[in-house]
């Protein structure tokens, strides 16, 4: 007969970590062995009930790959910057200034930019398509005109 | 990359859901922990070695994000327990008392010191073998064993003692 084991090797036969044949032999022939190994199985009782066999939802996984595909970066995010900034532009220029920006200012310029489209839109009514052509084409020359009167004045200032 | 993260969902998503519900006693805390190991996984996928068995990585990862959470979390919500009360009695009686004696065993767990309760978590509940606890809480056998032995008497002791 083998010596009597230590503790942590009867501790490591409850867990199923040691298999020495001799050792397992030992514990079920030796009377003193035979008690240590009882009880010690008694004491892990409180342990080994906190084994469980919750599990996780069955979502888990769905929501995983959702954090893990790439976000695109939301729309409102965008805007609530772009209006930070516009607002905090607005203070800088001068503090008054902020109030009539926040409750006349914005809309004033969104019901200019759609007056001004309406308007386009009928003058281009009224016109009818060749007018409209014939408009643009003025535009077009105006824009050619001014642009060529300003490279001359630059010239000018250069010289 | 993706498969194998999935691959280790299934292999040991449960046993970390299971682990961190141990430490929060709340299934959404859990859930979160959980969820917050394998995406930290996944970020740091590129130096694990996929030769190696995933699982003292990824309870590595999960026992680390479960002690952050104790620091910020003094209080034990052991109340909820909501996890553990999974009854196979079906009258009143039964279930008063294993809800009871779960939060005995739960009030317990939390008075044992750090190092003996992330040993037995690991074994009892993460079911991993003393190799792979070594290699998670990076401790030599000998002490593993020993806090194991000396842990696991403990509890016993503050259970029956009703000292927690
Ligand atoms: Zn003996």
């Amino acid at each position: 007969m083998i010596q009597c084991p230590d503790k942590l090797t009867i501790q490591a036969v409850i867990d199923g970590e040691e298999t020495d044949i001799q050792i397992i032999d030992h514990l079920q022939s030796c009377p003193r062995c035979c008690q240590i190994h009882s009880e010690m199985k008694d004491a892990f009782t409180p342990a080994d009930n906190l084994g469980s066999t919750v599990k996780l939802p069955a979502e888990f996984l769905g929501r995983l790959n959702e954090k893990l595909s790439p976000q695109p970066f939301p729309a409102a995010m965008a805007a609530a910057v772009i209006f930070t900034l516009a607002i905090f532009s607005a203070y800088l220029t001068n503090p008054g200034y902020l109030q009539w920006w926040l409750s006349v200012g914005i809309t004033r310029q969104i019901s200019y930019l759609i007056d001004a489209f309406i308007d386009l839109l009928y003058i281009s009514h009224i016109v009818g398509p060749t007018g409209v052509i014939i408009g643009l084409a003025a535009l077009v020359a105006l824009e050619v005109l001014i642009l060529n009167m300003l490279r001359n004045v630059e010239g000018q200032i250069n010289v | 990359m993706q498969d194998l993260l999935q691959d280790m969902v299934k292999t040991y998503g449960d046993k970390i859901y299971r682990l961190a519900l141990r430490y929060t006693g709340d299934r959404g805390q859990a859930e979160d922990l959980t969820q917050e190991t394998f995406l930290r996984a996944y970020k740091n996928l590129n130096r694990f070695d996929q030769d190696k068995d995933a699982g003292p990585w990824l309870f590595k990862i999960a026992t680390n994000l479960c002690r952050n959470w104790l620091r910020d979390n003094r209080e034990t919500p052991v109340e909820s327990l909501e996890g553990f009360s999974q009854m196979t009695a079906s009258s009143p009686e039964n279930i008063y008392f294993k809800k009871e004696s779960e939060k005995e065993l739960a009030l317990a767990l939390d008075s044992l010191p750090q190092k003996y309760r992330e040993v037995i978590l690991l074994k009892h509940v993460g079911e991993m073998s003393y190799e792979e606890i070594c290699k998670t809480l990076d401790l030599q056998m000998s002490l593993v064993k020993n806090r194991l032995y000396r842990g696991r008497f403990l509890l016993r002791d503050l259970l029956e003692k009703g000292n927690v």
